[in-house]
């Protein structure tokens, strides 16, 4: 696991790991990474309120597959579901990281994208969180919005 | 017993199903608070619904407010189910009318806990 340290990071640590332990059904979030393949599928909420914040999930087509395999239950699952699975992953986390800043604020349904999510160069990253499940490399970014919402590369 | 569960995901409404099916519940499923609704007009009078508050064309919290308009369901209970997590929403909802509230992520016993302490599953399931 890589961490870019801030002060959210402990937080948002604890939230990926919950989220590892009650959906992933993974003891931790270390391990040997074995998919060496690019990041090309990503998911992104906005968190808007007195904070904007935008939490993205970054992740290989392979282990975008397996995760939604995983939680789905199924052998093959559909373009649809690896969207949905890789949302719905970032929305519970979005929900978990806007329950750590000011109110009242209000969370996006999540949106997904091939390629990673891009920020303006106003745009601060305040927590990066590289972990493992299964093999594969999942990366949560939290970025601080200044005016704009995310785009997709 | 019959559920009806209610989120825009299908990952999440399978992920309950697996809580929920082997307590002896039958399952339906709605993507958002409109297709629900739908399908309890359609004749389908469930014991619990499962409800995310984040839906397109109609959220949970609409949801709730519509099914506790109808004094023929007033009997359904309704339980939040959703990453929603301020307070003030929190009140909201059960002041329009849900019974309980859990957050994701959860653990399966955590929704067995809701489920025993509404009386819908005894405590012979809780681990």
């Amino acid at each position: 696991m890589t961490v870019l340290d801030s002060p959210m990071t402990d937080d948002v640590v604890a939230i990926v790991e919950e989220l590892w332990t009650s959906f992933l059904e993974a003891d931790d979030m270390f391990g040997p990474v074995v998919d060496t393949d690019p990041d090309d599928r990503s998911a992104a909420v906005t968190i808007s309120g007195p904070v904007n914040m935008v939490v993205s999930l970054s992740t290989s087509e392979q282990a975008a597959i397996a995760l939604a395999s995983f939680l789905l239950q199924v052998e093959v699952p559909s373009p649809a579901d690896v969207s949905d699975a890789l949302g719905e992953l970032v929305n519970v986390l979005g929900g978990s990281v806007k329950s750590l800043l000011p109110g009242p604020s209000s969370l996006s349904l999540p949106v997904t994208v091939n390629g990673t999510v891009t920020h303006s160069a106003s745009e601060t990253a305040d927590t990066v969180v590289e972990a493992v499940w299964s093999g594969h490399r999942v990366t949560v970014v939290t970025h601080t919005l200044s005016q704009e919402g995310p785009s997709g590369s | 017993m019959h559920v009806l569960i209610i989120d825009d995901s299908r990952v999440m409404r399978s992920i309950l199903r697996r809580v929920v099916e082997p307590l002896a519940f039958e399952v339906t499923e709605a993507g958002d608070g409109r297709e629900a609704l739908d399908i309890m007009e359609g004749g389908l009078h469930p014991d619990l619904c499962l409800i995310d508050w984040n839906m397109p064309v109609m959220d949970g919290y609409e949801f709730v407010t519509q099914v506790r308009s109808r004094p023929d369901w007033r009997d359904v209970t309704l339980m939040m189910v959703t990453t929603e997590s301020e307070h003030g929403q929190i009140v909201r909802a059960l002041a329009a009318g849900a019974h309980e509230y859990l957050l994701k992520p959860f653990t399966p016993d955590a929704i067995i806990d809701k489920l025993n302490l509404l009386g819908l599953v005894g405590t012979e399931v809780l681990s």
